[in-house]
């Protein structure tokens, strides 16, 4: 599903002295089944932005666009978009709250009023996805392990069936190893079944590996949109914004000022470690 | 449960001279206020009390509509009140009779009296809150109520409870907010007209808010202990009170004024 913001504000308890301005005229474009990171330093409004997409903020001023539903700025049932957006929130495994896993993963669908048969099905189709086992079902949330526990509260989400699937820091407190597992979850849902991903992340190595389109916020406003190669070419906005290059590039950068034919800036380790690879191989090694 | 509603009497920042106060002296004269309120028993007395009410509104330099906005949930429960009082006294001579229904004079006089009594102390208490940061309220607490150590009162320990108690409301409320967001991106429907499904969608809400509530306690003592807390004996203090003219100037106003309110009362 299709999702087109414009000229989007959003304030935070407007007519009080608390009021803030969140959000300031935000235009943004993103194509179904495209996997978009959305990145930013913190305060930059990423988090207000993504809750518009299903509705649990409503602008301020101006519209949002998802799939065929408006959203503005007065009260409507959003209810049906809810199962369309699936939104993941930082620290998912908070919001766990039944007695097993699995009852726990059945809450949103059961919400939406699905026959029992089909709960069944999307219940089991969510475990597998995110690669939960068995035995995992029956027990308490709270014994399992911080990664299985985001695993959880995913498929949970996951169960749902949505076309697009939002993620607010999904790595966030993870070690290596959840992280990688979560981001090639994301991934293969992308490739496999076609789905919308958004994602908010702090960090520039997993949007570069990842995304196909970047969105850089600050205080706010959207600095910059493009593919990721657009918009690390533009490393003056970046720091602008208070972001750096990814890892890689930052390396690959160093190299250069030493080396007497530049290497490309490329934005992966292993996009480096092929162009590395190739030019040993043609020239051998020194 | 919306954390973005102000709700009554919320800390609301400014320089007013009220806002300067030390908060000893402003909860002394509050207290009296409320008990004095009780005493204003006709027209004359009840206005002495209800000029010096809206003065400290003016002088707070909150707006009125921000105050408005948090006592509107009161003035159902003072119209509640103050039709019980007309319908329920059967006093002095009768105003109207309507079916069953029958208005004595006192019935009348008692509703506008405990209505505005209520309403003045309301406001007037609320402006104490308004215009004091919790943690100097309860620290202004613990100064008033020290001399009760010597009764082996753990005054400092409770004090320290009510900080903690008022530092974590916005947190709460903060948590609250978010899992409430989480569950309806679930499907919760917190909106919902029926009493039972409204009931029942409190459960996704309250089972993670203990959780994580009884996590933050655990974590919060351990900080504690981290920073060298042993109970209140022997703590010092960064943040000091310290009374000033306007302090003293406001509670020796306070003898002429509440001796004001007894000349004015009815006996």
């Amino acid at each position: 599903m299709e999702i087109v913001v414009q000229s989007l504000t959003h304030i935070y308890q407007p007519g009080t002295i608390f009021a803030r301005t969140a959000l300031k005229d935000v235009n943004l474009n993103i194509p179904s089944g495209s996997f978009t990171a959305i990145v930013g330093h913190t305060g930059s409004g990423k988090s207000t932005l993504v809750q518009h997409f299903n509705g649990l903020l409503r602008p301020t001023e101006g519209t949002l666009r998802v799939g065929t539903v408006e959203i503005t700025p007065r009260k409507s049932d959003l209810r049906a978009l809810r199962q369309m957006v699936g939104m993941v929130f930082q620290y998912p495994e908070h919001q766990l709250f039944e007695e097993t896993v699995e009852k726990d993963i059945a809450f949103g669908p059961k919400q939406l009023g699905w026959p029992d048969e089909l709960v069944r099905q999307s219940v089991a189709e969510a475990v597998r996805m995110v690669g939960l086992k068995k035995e995992h079902l029956s027990r308490s949330p709270y014994a399992l392990s911080g990664g299985e526990r985001r695993r959880a509260a995913l498929a949970g989400v996951l169960a749902m069936r949505p076309k697009v699937l939002i993620l607010d820091e999904p790595t966030a407190g993870l070690d290596p190893r959840g992280r990688r597992e979560i981001l090639a979850l994301l991934e293969r849902l992308h490739r496999e079944e076609g789905m919308t991903i958004i994602m908010v992340t702090h960090s520039m190595e997993d949007a570069a590996r990842y995304a196909q389109q970047l969105v850089v916020m600050k205080d706010g406003q959207v600095l910059l949109t493009g593919t990721p190669q657009e918009v690390f070419a533009r490393e003056d906005v970046l720091n602008a914004a208070g972001l750096a290059l990814p890892e890689p590039a930052r390396f690959v950068k160093a190299l250069n000022s030493r080396l007497e034919r530049p290497l490309p800036l490329l934005m992966t380790v292993e996009a480096l470690e092929r162009e590395i690879v190739a030019r040993l191989a043609r020239e051998g090694m020194r | 449960m919306n954390a973005s509603q102000l709700s009554i009497g919320q800390y609301y920042p400014g320089r007013s001279w009220l806002h300067r106060l030390d908060p000893r002296s402003k909860l002394i004269f509050v207290f009296f206020y409320v008990v004095f309120i009780f005493f204003a028993n006709n027209a004359a007395s009840l206005c002495w009390m209800g000029a010096a009410a809206i003065g400290g509104l003016l002088a707070s330099r909150i707006p009125v509509s921000i105050v408005y906005r948090g006592l509107k949930p009161i003035f159902w429960l003072l119209a509640l009140l103050a039709l019980m009082h007309i319908f329920l006294t059967q006093e002095g001579p009768v105003l109207l009779r309507w079916g069953w229904f029958t208005v004595y004079e006192e019935g009348v006089r008692q509703a506008v009296l405990v209505t505005f009594r209520l309403f003045f102390l309301i406001l007037f208490s609320s402006l104490l809150t308004y215009t004091t940061r919790p943690m100097d309220l309860t620290f202004g607490l613990e100064k008033l109520f020290s001399p009760l150590k010597r009764f082996r009162v753990p005054v400092g320990e409770l004090s320290l409870m009510m900080s903690i108690a008022l530092r974590f409301i916005p947190t709460l409320l903060e948590e609250t907010d978010k899992i409430k967001k989480a569950q309806m991106a679930r499907g919760a429907d917190f909106e919902s007209r029926n009493l039972a499904s409204r009931i029942r969608s409190l459960l996704p809400l309250l089972v993670p808010l203990f959780v994580s509530s009884f996590q933050r306690a655990e974590e919060l003592a351990m900080a504690m202990e981290a920073r060298g807390y042993r109970g209140e004996e022997g703590r010092t203090r960064y943040r000091r009170l310290s009374m000033g003219t306007a302090d003293w100037l406001l509670l020796l106003g306070a003898i002429p004024f509440y001796a004001g309110l007894f000349l004015l009362r009815t006996w």
